[in-house]
């Protein structure tokens, strides 16, 4: 199995595979890496009320563009006894190269973007930037110093693309909303839509 | 009081012993209708009064005042943190133990350039008065910095410069642009190209990284890279900053002209922004004036011109510094050229220009979505569309991209292009609906919501969709 992304130089994005972890013990394991990209976090959801069926999200930042083609290789591996291989997935990424100054991430409509207020300089002051206030340590959580790196990161996860590509439970930065590796999950929608807008 | 000021810049006379080639108030002998010492203390403890934090006294020449020790004094006892900016000329020991003595908090030297350019720009043995000054300020442990206006007279010999100020012990530095005001406006060939915004922010990057002195750019040098966030944790010591949220002026801040004048800034001089005169009303009294400051208090995106109408900053922003586009091209409305993300985005247009496979930008817009990056998925999807103007899913696609830029006309009128392709485009009239409702149409953004959810191809997320705008609505 394979499916294409498109990812930015610089930037971050995720691939989402789902699994039965839980009840199967079999789980999607990241088995190479192209020297171009690397992994920053993951995250395992339960999804569709199932305990059983676990959504594995993998975020990888793009750090290289010297090959602009490159392939992510998965496998579903048993976890009791790694040696047995149920599926593999390649997730083929085609890179475009930044080749320009880089900007601060910002919309007006991301919700959890980094919106932060006006720097005040009072005893008081509420200087966000993406992190709830009084998080003294929210510039390093769960290892990952996301303070200093990129505005749509925040604990280690990248909000802002996170908050983009789910709108209204559709995960848009999934290529496709009902992922099926044998697996039945979420209930089929024939309508695709990937831009659903935030208000 | 809905706006808290927090800081003001006062100029407390128009009188200088120096007449430099790129000040932008052409100051010389000080006016007549400047404020008395009564009137000055008066303003001073308005100024308290109204809970200001700092306050930055600036001319002309500040020290050619002879009560400014006084109004130093009256400042910090109040609990204001007093700054002044000085060209350095008659701050000798004398008059820096008396400010020591008044409270001062910070002295900032004004250095425009290596001796000679600074010489040049001022006037003869103004840099070894300077260089003096700084000494002296350390000695007696003052705060200190230094001011310096970039022009095309000093954008060569920055490096220099700033090893000269780290040679003087100088600890912080403040860099602004030039702009064609005052004397600046007859020297047009000292005014630097938008370009050199860009080389700007690197060499206050490069300056912040090396960590031997801490940089400041003004508010007009700019925005939103990520060199300036960093630049700004560096200088500020705190990894907690924010992106830029626009000008103070009649936000959190003011300006005082010598006369009394109260204004958004002082480089905004224009009889249209002057808000009122101390003279006449109490300070309290303009700040708080509902028609005060309107011009930036009120200002929206919408009002902008060119690209910042569009640019996904712009209601943050709303066109970076209004001096810049004022004094550049006559309206705090107009384009701001000297945005380094006005630069790229100029960058980025030419690139797609030349670009004609179809499929290859809607991937790659479509990438760009995924990831956020909503304003050039933008560009690349108009280039599209301009080679393939019903390509359908590119018209949905920028409709989106639009709508996250905050564009919400544009938005509208993507969702109409592609439900002129299919009438009973769920997506696109949903996706209308939303914009509608942004713009503050909300019965009949909900109206329209309501047929697109009757609609064949409607799903579960616009009846949410809906449910919310309703929820909203009434």
């Amino acid at each position: 199995m394979n499916r294409e992304y498109v990812a930015l130089e610089g930037k971050v994005f995720k691939v989402e595979l789902l699994s039965h972890l839980g009840s199967s013990n079999y789980g999607w394991c990241l088995s190479s890496l192209p020297k171009e990209v690397i992994l920053m976090a993951t995250e395992n959801i339960p999804v569709g009320g199932r305990d059983t069926t676990l959504l594995q999200r993998f975020y990888f930042g793009v750090v290289g563009s010297e090959k602009i083609n490159v392939d992510i290789n998965f496998t579903m591996n048993c976890w009791s006894d790694l040696t047995k291989v149920a599926e593999n997935f390649t997730a083929n990424v085609r890179i475009v190269p930044s080749d320009t100054e880089d900007f601060v991430s910002y919309s007006e409509n991301e919700t959890n973007a980094a919106i932060p207020y006006g720097f005040v300089l009072t005893e008081d002051s509420v200087v966000k930037y993406g992190y709830p206030c009084g998080v003294q340590d929210a510039s390093l959580k769960y290892g990952y110093p996301c303070g200093v790196q990129d505005a749509s990161l925040k604990y280690g996860y990248p909000c802002g693309v996170q908050d983009a590509s789910l709108k209204y439970g559709y995960p848009c930065g999934v290529q496709d909303a009902n992922l099926k590796y044998g697996y039945a999950c979420f209930e089929s929608s024939k309508d695709t839509r990937p831009y659903g807008y935030p208000y | 009081m809905k706006y808290q000021p927090i800081t003001c810049v006062w100029e407390v006379t128009m009188g200088c012993n120096m007449r430099c080639g790129h000040c932008g108030s052409s100051c010389a002998e000080p006016l007549p209708d400047e404020l008395t010492t009564a009137e000055a203390i008066n303003l001073c403890d308005q100024i308290a009064e109204m809970g200001l934090k700092w306050i930055t006294l600036s001319g002309g020449e500040p020290l050619t005042r002879k009560d400014i020790p006084l109004l130093v004094q009256r400042l910090s006892q109040k609990g204001v943190s007093v700054n002044i900016i000085t060209n350095g000329w008659l701050l000798d020991r004398s008059m820096a133990e008396q400010l020591k003595e008044s409270g001062i908090a910070t002295v900032a030297i004004s250095i425009d350039g290596t001796r000679e350019i600074h010489d040049m720009i001022r006037r003869k043995e103004a840099f070894s008065h300077a260089k003096s000054s700084f000494r002296i300020l350390r000695e007696l442990g003052i705060k200190t910095g230094a001011v310096t206006t970039i022009t095309n007279q000093n954008i060569h010999i920055l490096r220099e410069l700033k090893e000269e100020l780290i040679r003087m012990g100088v600890k912080t530095w403040q860099v602004q642009l030039g702009l064609p005001m005052g004397n600046l406006k007859e020297r047009p060939n000292w005014l630097l190209e938008p370009e050199k915004v860009t080389d700007i922010i690197d060499f206050c990057y490069e300056t912040a990284k090396e960590g031997r002195i801490k940089i400041y750019p003004a508010d007009c040098i700019g925005y939103y890279t990520k060199k300036e966030m960093e630049i700004k944790k560096i200088s500020y010591e705190t990894d907690m900053v924010s992106i830029w949220d626009g000008c103070n002026a009649g936000i959190r801040g003011f300006g005082i002209l010598h006369n009394g004048d109260i204004l958004g800034c002082t480089s905004i001089r224009d009889r249209n922004y002057i808000e009122g005169n101390i003279k006449e009303r109490s300070l309290r009294d303009i700040w708080k004036d509902e028609n005060s400051f309107s011009w930036r208090r009120n200002i929206k995106k919408e009002q902008l011109k060119g690209e910042c109408k569009n640019c996904i900053y712009g209601s943050k922003c709303l066109g970076g510094c209004p001096n810049t586009r004022l004094t550049m091209n006559g309206s705090i409305y107009s384009e701001n050229k000297y945005c380094a993300y006005n630069l790229r985005l100029t960058k980025i247009k030419k690139k797609q220009e030349n670009v004609t496979e179809v499929e290859k930008l809607y991937e790659i817009a479509d990438g760009m979505i995924k990831q956020g990056i909503y304003q050039e998925a933008a560009i690349i999807l108009k280039r599209l569309l301009d080679l393939e103007p019903e390509h359908r899913n590119a018209l949905l696609a920028k409709a989106y991209a639009e709508y996250m830029c905050g564009n919400y006309e544009m938005c509208k009128k993507d969702n109409v292009k592609a439900m002129k392709l299919d009438s009973n485009d769920a997506q696109a009239l949903g996706g209308y609906a939303i914009a509608l409702f942004k713009l503050g149409d909300k019965k009949e953004a909900v109206e329209y919501m309501r047929r697109a959810v009757k609609l064949p191809g409607s799903s579960k997320e616009l009846q949410e969709d809906l449910a919310r705008m309703e929820a909203l609505n009434y």
